[in-house]
């Protein structure tokens, strides 16, 4: 457990310094966003109402107010959101690679220590979700934070005044946060599933190298089939013989499978196979 | 410890975080808008079952809704994914069903149309459909289930004809003496409607024949609407079907097309007899039709008026035309959907709008006489404009 914690730590430190300048990116531009869009909401209604001579509550009637949403679908807000994501993704890949470039080879030091090397996976895992969490996290303290400015900067007449959890109800942005906590830990946990499978699927290009690829290709869609079988099934053989709640947890239960499926399969190469 | 600060920290700091929120949205969601129904005068037995879908709208959010009258709200629009899965989309009686014959009604279509059940057996009756290249295979999708012996019997017929016919469906299923009386709506490729009874001996499991009912033709500029009217969420035996067909035409006006009805016509159909039999239907009377209902072999029509509601009878065993009765709504303010009124299981349900809000009727269509009526009260209404509309009854 103890060494566990430890390489969590030190996988955590070695991604510390990027995931910073990522916070730091997107709460700049999110809040200058936040900002510029309310700015050129209020200049385009001055103008008008100076060119046309209309009355505010005019303006609102012929262009329609403005609510949060149109700051939170734009690029200012979804911008940050789509860099980090990409740059977790890319990170799922590098959190492994990185081991292996270098001057000194780097995984034959982590392999080597007096610790079962799946601690190494799983902790490489945590860290992944640790990090989606934190930015998670950062977007629920922003989102408030961002509405506040625009209530500070957009007088009454010319807004929609929207709830944070309405706002995190809109399209794209519920992606992110599920209705409620069950559903959050279904979607992260299926998240993660996902994580694993591409872990597992590295260490078979890692093990078997150019062979490996091609293994790994044929491990995940295995794993995506099973994902997939109860819809699929019910889909075309049985035609609708499940019940919705059934498929929910036959669902559940392909998701735990190909989990288990993952890490087992993960330990094995990590254990036996894997070349530094 | 010293040296996990950082992470340590980020783990809480994320942990407080989204908790906090997702109490938040669980105490929000137990907030939702609420309808309550405030009564004024009757018997609040009537509210039993009944439920009302709606729009609600408040600031620029329009939400639907289904509100059991002796119950609660549900919001249905922005479901979570669970609550998806959990909401049932079918009617009470088909709910019913699938609590009591759990296997039997695995896999099957769960419209109504395609159900029926008396005190020995429920019966289902869907159209399997089979997607080819270029045409789609047709075949019926019969079970009996015989409640007592809990067996099931399966008649497959297949509904080869793909050249002639386009689209299958079954309108109502009916067991008379034994027999099996499936009453099917297809359309033909060339354009027009069929309505034809498949008869079946239950005991045999085989077809006895069929018998085309009505036939409808598309002309060039001229079609015939087909419309069939009966309760459509009932699963027991209905005596009687209606059929309405109207010829529609398109004409040209100041260079524009419009639709003109040239003719129509309206037929009763006896299940049980096996009888088609024509309805003399005044012009102005027709399109009220669609807001009609059978009740003991008597068909009612109802009308909206200024300030009320018309009930017209008619005997279909006589042939003839009933007393008029007309139900006072004084507070009723005409509009914009402001009044909707469905009839079935012998009564009348009318959600109308006043100046202070929505009320709701229900009336006995054989006494003529107010069982209910109450006040549609929205309560959590978080926002000032609000506004209301009611759609469906049932």
């Amino acid at each position: 457990m103890n060494r566990y914690m430890k390489l969590v730590n030190f996988e955590f430190n070695r991604f510390i310094k990027l995931y910073f300048v990522l916070i730091a990116f997107t709460i700049v531009v999110q809040l200058s966003g936040v900002v510029v869009k309310s700015k050129s909401y209020l200049n385009g209604a001055n103008e008008a109402i100076k060119e046309s001579m209309l009355t505010k509550s005019e303006y609102v009637i012929q262009y329609g107010p403005m609510s949060f949403i149109d700051i939170s679908m734009s690029p200012w807000i979804m911008g940050p959101i789509a860099l980090c994501a990409i740059t977790l993704v890319i990170y799922v890949f590098f959190i492994w690679y990185r081991d292996w470039v270098g001057k000194n080879t780097f995984s034959y030091r982590l392999f080597m220590l007096p610790t079962a090397r799946l601690n190494i996976y799983l902790a490489k895992a945590t860290t992944i979700l640790l990090f989606v969490l934190g930015l998670i996290a950062l977007q629920l303290v922003l989102l408030p934070i961002e509405n506040q400015i625009f209530k500070w900067m957009v007088e009454d007449v010319y807004r929609i005044d929207l709830s944070v959890l309405e706002i995190a109800n809109q399209y794209y942005l519920n992606l992110l946060f599920p209705k409620n906590i069950l559903e959050f830990i279904l979607f992260y946990g299926a998240g993660m599933t996902a994580v694993t499978m591409v872990f597992t699927a590295i260490l078979f290009e890692r093990s078997y190298r150019i062979k490996g690829i091609f293994y790994g290709i044929v491990y995940c869609a295995v794993s995506i089939l099973i994902f997939l079988a109860p819809l699929l099934l019910q889909a075309s053989l049985l035609e609708n013989y499940f019940y919705p709640m059934e498929l929910l947890f036959l669902e559940i239960a392909a998701c735990v499978i190909v989990l288990a499926g993952a890490i087992w399969i993960g330990n094995l190469l990590i254990k036996n196979k894997v070349r530094v | 410890m010293k040296r996990y600060w950082k992470i340590l920290l980020l783990s809480i700091i994320t942990l407080v975080v989204i908790g906090s929120f997702y109490i938040q949205a669980s105490l929000a969601a137990k907030n939702t808008v609420q309808l309550k129904l405030e009564k004024r005068s009757g018997n609040e037995e009537e509210l039993k079952g009944l439920s009302i879908h709606g729009d609600y709208g408040s600031g620029n959010l329009t939400q639907s809704f289904v509100h059991e009258a002796d119950g609660e709200t549900r919001i249905l629009s922005g479901l979570s994914l669970i609550e998806e899965f959990t909401t049932s989309y079918t009617v009470p009686v088909i709910d019913k069903l699938i609590e009591e014959h759990r296997s039997f009604m695995r896999g099957k279509d769960l419209s109504p149309n395609y159900f029926f059940e008396n005190e020995s057996l429920v019966v289902y009756a869907g159209v399997k459909r089979d997607y080819k290249y270029n045409s789609i295979d047709f075949s019926f999708d019969i079970d009996v289930l015989d409640k007592k012996s809990n067996e099931v019997k399966s008649i497959p017929l297949d509904l080869s004809d793909t050249e002639t016919y386009g689209w299958y469906d079954v309108i109502d299923v009916g067991v008379v003496d034994g027999q099996l009386k499936l009453i099917t709506r297809s359309s033909l490729v060339i354009g027009g409607e069929e309505v034809n009874v498949y008869t079946f001996d239950i005991e045999k499991e085989k077809l006895l024949g069929t018998e085309k009912l009505i036939s409808t033709i598309t002309k060039d500029n001229s079609w015939t609407e087909l419309s069939i009217i009966s309760n459509s969420s009932s699963i027991e035996q209905e005596k009687y079907i209606l059929f309405t067909t109207e010829i529609l035409k398109d004409i040209e006006k100041d260079g524009n097309y419009v639709q003109e009805a040239t003719g129509h016509e309206v037929q009763v159909y006896n299940i049980e007899t096996n009888q088609l039999k024509k309805i003399d239907v005044r012009d102005e009377l027709f399109n009220s039709i669609y807001w009609s209902t059978i009740v003991d072999s008597k068909l009612y029509i109802s009308t909206p008026m200024e300030k009320g509601i018309e009930v017209i009878q008619y005997d279909i065993e006589t042939d003839k035309w009933g007393e008029k009765s007309i139900i006072d709504l004084p507070k009723y303010k005409n509009g914009y959907e402001s009044i909707y009124t469905t009839l079935m299981n012998g009564k009348i349900y009318a959600s109308y709008l006043t100046d202070d809000g929505h009320e709701l009727y229900i009336g006995d269509l054989r006494t003529g006489k107010s069982l209910y009526e109450g006040k549609i009260k929205v309560s959590n209404n978080p926002n000032k404009t609000e506004a209301l509309y009611i759609h469906y009854i049932e």
